[in-house]
């Protein structure tokens, strides 16, 4: 029997009169916390699968610096795991947390005492153990944002250990050249760890990010540019050996036909499908407009079997009236966030349009394009929203538009939130502020689903009074919402469901 | 209304016995009762009297803290009987009424009492002190005879006549004084030192709680005495207070542990698929570090239970001389399957407009393990398929399910892990072709035919 919880007997005998059945369902509050920050927050999930989330938060315990934070995980359906605690700064952080189905692996960072570490912990929660990561600036947690905005995520699961990433300034300022560490820990400690850097020799600033594994095989995406200014970056992609660290091949953007931004990759039998959008023969990716989207499929050996370009005249053209620049009319520019390849091999791609004028971007319209496993034009699907306009800052009017776009990537300010797999099942979701006449503004999910090669829109609109939302993914089409309300330091989080 | 006098009660017990008589025959069907009282004048006289009683009784200390407390007992009364919370039944009134007389009138009470039977699924009743009692649904679905019930309602005179309801006034005085205390504190200006005041503050109301709960521990052991004293001057059996507290004991409300999902609900023109009824995979199998919460770990105290203390309880129950007197005679009219099955459907129609779809599906298949040739059931579990995807489309579908584990018996969570993977067009497709099937054992049923008809208009309606 569900117990009743009660202070007094009389308040005992007077909820009988409180028929509420407190079943709200999949809603989960923290209340009381010392200090709340969303970014400290986040989706648990092995590959395309969903495990749960977590939330680090400080308690009330400890001096400035041993504060205690504690650390709490649920499942996919919001219900309680377990939880555990740290012991930092003030400033500690956690950046990322990942499920390897065996262990629990935590990112932390303290930018007080220039620190990062992994800390990879059981069942229990005890810290079976720690490991030092290079500390990097882009660790800070006003940074670490705008990376996993743009994809890069520090820490992967993958089979018996996790991959973290760290992408380091050589000095202490941004604008120095960035080297990279792909770092690979292994849960047992009688296992070997192994790290790949980037090559000491090298003058070019490069970066590192995880695209995709197997049991085998850990793809990653390395960006390299020639300076910091330079307008033109490449993306070549390194599969090292999950065991031993050791490159098994390198795709460099040169062997393609046009340059290719990938954004994702899968495992498809003996095939490896790399897919994103592609540019002019002679495109600088940081400064034009990419003109389509590509398919390439190498062999588990990284050789090329295969190259597919549609281009956006031949795809969104057909329904949208594009200028000579690619821009759609009246809507202006183009932002795609994410690539996905379903297990079938239909490719979708989610963006979102936007217009500049001096320092100022302007977010509207989302839409969505789902092409045929022969690359064909399927469909594509204007989602429609409120616009919001923020301005970049001095200095940046010179900037072309593609450079303000990625500018407005960085800083968050699309309503793109994420683009998730889940088998056949595409979702993607966008989180906008509305102006609602007659009553208090406040936010709208807008969600897309993509299955059995059709779309499927949902708008949920979250009437409570919250001072701010996030949104994350979830499993079998929900998504998670989270809620805080700071007068009264709460925190809600709950699963919506799509309609489906 | 309530409690009729002597020379009308042999009068209304022939019509009520006659009526009943009639609407006994009919377990299969269900129509809803009345949430409104026929004389709602009469009914709120009544409350506000035994009110200014109350109230009449506290001077001094407690004096204003019983205005407060009980004109909000007054008002919450109100609230739930306009909110349609209460339960107008007249011949579940009757019947209750006439056990309760049978138990004042043994034992030489004097009282008058007024009760309430509330909407709530949960097996509980209730006394508020000054007549005032109230009774959930869920008990009659629960117990199995008259006798179980009759221990209740002494159980519950036992504190009536023991005037509980006065230590509650005490206890609430106390958590006032600390909760004022506490206020305080929290308008300190320095932060740091408040944090740690505002614990202290907390672990004084939890000591409190505590302590008022060893009381109310005490309370339920008197009044488990006491009425059992009630209950050997009347006809019913002694023993039944075991059984009650045993049942209480070991109760599980959505208990599907007799029955298999994949049995019960198979069908050939839909199976059921594979992925619906797997059992989810979760993080470190459900367990990680510490799952305690201080308060939690706190309020699982036995102490804070609404029925605290069961198994003191029933320990001093079998000390006690409860030999059964002659056998105890049944007031007649409804039988003890009869109400139980309809405060079973009430339960189920309660559960369906509060928008709880899972928990009506769970209690009509509780309810079909022992009446599986029930077309009203058969139609009750396809309705709750039909409104779970109602749910889905106005986007309330984690009102209408709950998380998997949110009830403890294994079945019922396949059965809500089930609802959640399965998609919108899905649940109709369920739905239609369970009541496609039942309506072919049952041709002449008219609710089976009713949403049948529906469930066909959401499928042309999702198929177009």
């Amino acid at each position: 029997m569900q117990k009743q919880l009660s202070l007094s007997f009389l308040v005992i005998a007077l909820l009988i009169f409180s028929l509420q059945i407190s079943v709200t369902a999949q809603k989960r509050s923290f209340e009381d916390l010392y200090e709340v920050e969303l970014k400290n927050a986040g989706v648990i999930q092995d590959g395309t699968e969903i495990n749960g989330y977590y939330f680090f938060n400080r308690t009330q315990e400890g001096k400035r610096k041993s504060r205690v934070f504690e650390l709490q995980l649920v499942d996919h359906n919001l219900e309680p795991i377990g939880k555990t605690e740290f012991i930092g700064s003030d400033d500690m952080s956690v950046t990322s947390v990942a499920y390897n189905g065996q262990y629990l692996a935590v990112r932390l960072v303290d930018p007080r005492a220039d620190e990062t570490r992994l800390e990879i912990l059981d069942s229990s929660g005890k810290t079976i153990q720690t490991v030092k990561l290079p500390y990097s600036l882009y660790d800070h947690p006003k940074y670490a944002a705008s990376q996993t905005s743009m994809g890069l995520f520090p820490l992967y699961p993958v089979k018996n250990g996790f991959i973290a990433y760290s992408n380091q300034p050589s000095k202490k300022s941004m604008m120095s050249k960035t080297k990279y560490e792909i770092i690979f820990v292994p849960h047992a400690e009688a296992e070997d760890g192994w790290t790949k850097k980037s090559s000491e020799k090298s003058e070019l600033f490069e970066a590192a990010g995880f695209l995709g594994a197997d049991d085998e095989l850990i793809l990653n995406t390395i960006y390299q540019r020639k300076g910091l200014l330079s307008m033109d970056m490449t993306f070549d992609i390194v599969a090292l050996n999950t065991k031993t660290g050791k490159q098994h091949f390198r795709y460099t953007s040169n062997k393609s036909r046009y340059p290719v931004w990938i954004t994702e990759a899968i495992f498809k039998e003996d095939q490896i499908l790399l897919s994103g959008t592609y540019y002019e023969k002679d495109g600088k990716t940081m400064k034009d407009r990419p003109i389509g989207l590509a398919v390439i499929r190498l062999d588990r050996n990284g050789d090329e079997i295969e190259e597919e370009y549609i281009s956006y005249q031949k795809t969104l053209g057909k329904k949208l009236e594009l200028d000579n620049k690619g821009r759609i009319k009246d809507a202006g520019n183009v932002y795609i966030h994410d690539v996905a390849l379903t297990p079938s091999g239909e490719l979708i791609a989610i963006g979102e349009t936007y217009k500049v004028f001096n320092n100022d971007v302007t977010i509207k319209d989302g839409l969505m394009l789902s092409l045929t496993p022969e690359l064909e034009f399927q469909s594509v699907e204007i989602l429609e929203k409120d616009a919001h306009t923020a301005s970049l800052g001095r200095g940046v009017s010179l900037a072309g538009p593609v450079l303000k776009g990625m500018a407005a990537k960085s800083l968050q300010w699309f309503d793109f939130e994420y683009l998730q797999k889940d088998g056949e099942l595409i979702t993607a979701s966008f989180l906008n502020y509305e102006r609602r006449k007659g009553e208090a503004n406040g936010f709208s999910i807008y969600s897309y689903t993509f299955t059995e090669q059709a779309f499927n829109q949902n708008k949920i609109r979250l009437d409570s009074e919250s001072d701010n939302a996030v949104i994350f993914p979830a499993r079998n089409g929900y998504i998670m919402v989270m809620e805080y309300f700071a007068k009264e330091k709460r925190l809600d989080t709950r699963l919506e469901r799509l309609k489906l | 209304m309530f409690i009729p006098s002597n020379s009308l009660f042999w009068i209304s017990a022939i019509l009520i016995g006659s009526s009943l008589f009639v609407s006994a025959q009919s377990v299969t069907e269900y129509l809803p009762p009345n949430y409104q009282p026929e004389d709602t004048l009469w009914l709120q006289r009544e409350l506000q009297q035994r009110r200014k009683l109350a109230i009449a009784q506290y001077t001094g200390q407690f004096g204003d803290l019983a205005e407060v407390v009980f004109s909000r007992r007054h008002r919450e009364i109100l609230e739930s009987i306009e909110a349609g919370e209460v339960i107008f039944h007249p011949p579940l009134q009757d019947f209750v009424d006439r056990i309760f007389q049978d138990i004042i009138t043994t034992n030489e009470l004097i009282l008058k009492p007024l009760i309430l039977i509330k909407r709530s699924p949960q097996p509980n009743a209730g006394s508020l002190g000054h007549g005032l009692f109230v009774l959930n649904i869920g008990l009659f679905e629960q117990l199995g005879t008259v006798d179980e019930l009759a221990y209740v309602f002494c159980h519950e005179l036992a504190h009536d006549q023991m005037n509980h309801v006065a230590r509650a006034l005490e206890n609430e005085a106390r958590i006032v004084e600390q909760a004022t205390t506490l206020s305080y504190k929290k308008r300190r200006k320095n932060r740091r030192k408040s944090g740690d005041e505002l614990q202290a503050g907390r672990e004084a109301l939890r000591t409190l709680a505590y302590n008022m709960g060893q009381k109310s521990r005490q309370d339920e052991l008197s009044a488990d005495s006491l009425a059992l004293l009630f209950l050997k001057k009347t006809r019913f059996k002694p023993a039944s207070a075991q059984q009650v507290l045993h049942q209480l004991h070991t109760l599980e409300l959505f208990d599907l542990s007799e029955i298999r999902i994949e049995q019960i609900l198979q069908l050939s023109e839909f199976p059921l698929k594979p992925e619906w009824l797997a059992k989810e995979k979760r993080m470190f199998g459900g367990s990680f570090g510490s799952n305690e919460s201080a308060v939690e770990k706190w309020f699982d105290l036995d102490s804070l239970n609404t029925h605290p203390a069961l198994e003191e309880r029933m320990l001093m129950l079998t000390q006690q001389d409860n030999r059964d007197i002659p056998e105890g005679a049944r007031l007649g009219g409804w039988t003890d399957q009869h109400w139980q099955t309809w405060a079973g459907y009430e339960i189920i129609e309660y559960y369906f407009q509060a928008g709880l779809t899972a928990h009506a599906l769970i209690t009509s298949l509780r309810m079909l393990i022992h009446d599986e040739h029930n077309p009203y059931l058969h139609a009750m579990i396809a309705r709750s398929f039909l409104m779970t995807y109602d749910a889905v489309e106005a986007y309330n579908f984690d009102r209408a399910v709950p998380p998997p584990n949110y009830f403890q018996d294994a079945q019922a969570q396949q059965l809500v892990g089930m609802l959640r993977k399965m998609t919108a067009k899905d649940l109709v497709t369920y739905g239609y072709h369970y009541l496609k099937t039942k309506k072919a054992l049952y041709p002449e049923n008219a609710i089976l035919e009713q949403y049948l008809i529906e469930a066909k208009k959401l499928m042309e309606k999702l198929n177009k």
